[in-house]
């Protein structure tokens, strides 16, 4: 963790979407669904988080027949505790919204 | 007329080229995608699977209008040398401006245009320049464009030394649509470089057209065969690198990306000999009724610069409209390929039409 800029309010509530179930793996667009954020704005943060290894990516093995194996996200145990860090440094009005959806399922 | 003519070709080109089942926004994010950087090449992948999971119509072009956004401003590989540049380019440009409007003050807006746009470009290229090393080939293709734009501009600024007057632009169009142009074309030949766009056959094809492209224009730069709109030579080496590309891989994609890529390779080459040629030959004639009667209200102070100022233009004007018209002829022969291969599999006498969706990464 050698960057110390601040992470941006979208990354801190992508960062505790994935860390509410650290160890299910999550795709792309329903944290898009979930966190209301566009494309555009969640893959960058999933890359930059995937660059600074606070976030490890796997391709779906419980395929659907008809469409490609998609990509899938967790945190890193360094993502996890950045989370965490994260958790306790923030106030609550930068949190992410944290209503109830469906259980979203590995594949 | 003939841009009227270019324009059509392009269209029909662009039809062919484009016919797919796929629906729009799933080009627009293939499209799209293939411009990341190379090193995001998994990212790619799973950009265009997700987008198989989006439904409804408005939810998949939102989707397909980020991934855009993402290949437009991907975060930078490279910040550090993406700020480096920046800085580097604008005081660079600024300095050149300054000096130009001292003592080339006839080149003045180009040179502005150009070292603003350059800046631009390296910055965006420096931020996205993979973390691995690239083949051969990307980076063949990436010194070819940019030898060829600087080429360009040594060419242009060297009449402005000898001739100031052959490159007065009282409009600043020529200026500024050469500053354009070489930006166009630096894109094109560096995304070669850092981008999934291209297969390892298309760069080859790419890059032996254009160098044969080269060769000719200097073995030709003496003759008139050289000059004209669209250039014989770029034309030639367009189509044969499309053809050649479209019988080897089979790939309608891949031919019309060679095609092209061979002519944006070779065309500021072929620019910078063509004006290298001309100033060389030390123009003093005027041969024809038109140019004789023009040059005495035209108000260059010798018959030289009113032959090479109107040299420039043409070759500024050619520049410009190249890549799209050689875009169409590449689009046509590789579909003309494409269809041929695909009579001689039905008719069992040749190999099948192969169906490629992946890229070969160099």
């Amino acid at each position: 963790m050698a960057r110390t800029r601040r992470p941006s309010p979208q990354t801190v509530a992508v960062l505790q979407a994935l860390a509410e179930q650290p160890t299910q793996w999550r795709h792309g667009y329903d944290l898009c669904t979930q966190l209301d954020m566009r494309a555009g704005s969640m893959y960058p943060i999933l890359m930059r988080l995937a660059d600074r290894g606070l976030l490890e990516a796997d391709w779906e093995t419980d395929r659907v027949a008809g469409r490609p194996a998609r990509h899938l996200y967790r945190l890193t145990g360094a993502g996890l505790a950045y989370a965490a860090a994260l958790d306790g440094e923030l106030a609550p009005a930068v949190r992410p919204d944290r209503r109830p959806r469906p259980e979203l399922g590995r594949a | 007329m003939i841009l009227i003519l270019v324009a059509v070709l392009v269209a029909v080109a662009f039809a062919l080229h484009t016919r797919s089942r796929r629906d729009l926004p799933e080009r627009l994010v293939a499209f799209s995608t293939a411009w990341l950087p190379a090193d995001r090449r998994g990212w790619r992948q799973a950009l265009v699977a997700e987008l198989s999971a989006v439904r409804g119509h408005r939810e998949r072009w939102l989707f397909a209008a980020g991934v855009l956004r993402l290949a437009l401003f991907p975060p930078a590989s490279r910040p550090a040398s993406a700020r480096t540049c920046a800085t580097v380019g604008a005081l660079t440009s600024a300095v050149a401006t300054a000096a130009a409007a001292r003592l080339l003050p006839t080149l003045a807006v180009f040179v502005a245009a150009f070292g603003l746009l350059m800046t631009a470009c390296a910055t965006a290229f420096a931020g996205r320049w993979p973390r691995v090393a690239p083949s051969g080939t990307r980076l063949a293709a990436g010194a070819a464009a940019i030898v060829g734009v600087l080429a360009v501009a040594a060419a242009v600024v060297g009449v402005g030394i000898a001739h100031p007057a052959a490159t007065r632009d009282g409009t600043h169009v020529f200026s500024l649509v050469l500053a354009a142009s070489l930006s166009m074309y630096l894109i094109v030949g560096l995304s070669v470089t850092v981008t999934g766009h291209t297969t390892r056959a298309t760069r080859w094809g790419g890059v032996i057209g254009a160098s044969a492209a080269v060769v000719a224009s200097i073995l030709l730069a003496h003759t008139s065969t050289i000059t004209g709109l669209i250039s014989p030579v770029i034309a030639g080496a367009t189509l044969a690198a499309a053809i050649v590309v479209g019988v080897v891989t089979g790939d309608r994609s891949s031919a019309t990306r060679a095609g092209v890529l061979a002519a944006v390779l070779s065309a500021p080459l072929h620019f910078a000999i063509t004006v290298v040629a001309l100033e060389s030959s030390h123009p003093t004639t005027l041969t024809n009724p038109y140019d004789i009667n023009a040059y005495r209200g035209s108000g260059y102070p010798d018959v030289a610069s009113y032959l090479l100022g109107d040299a420039l233009g043409g070759e500024i004007v050619s520049f410009a409209v190249t890549p799209l018209a050689m875009y169409a002829l590449a689009a046509v022969a590789a579909t003309g390929i494409d269809r041929l291969r695909a009579g001689a599999a039905r008719r069992g006498t040749g190999p099948g039409l192969a169906t490629r969706t992946g890229r070969t990464a160099g």
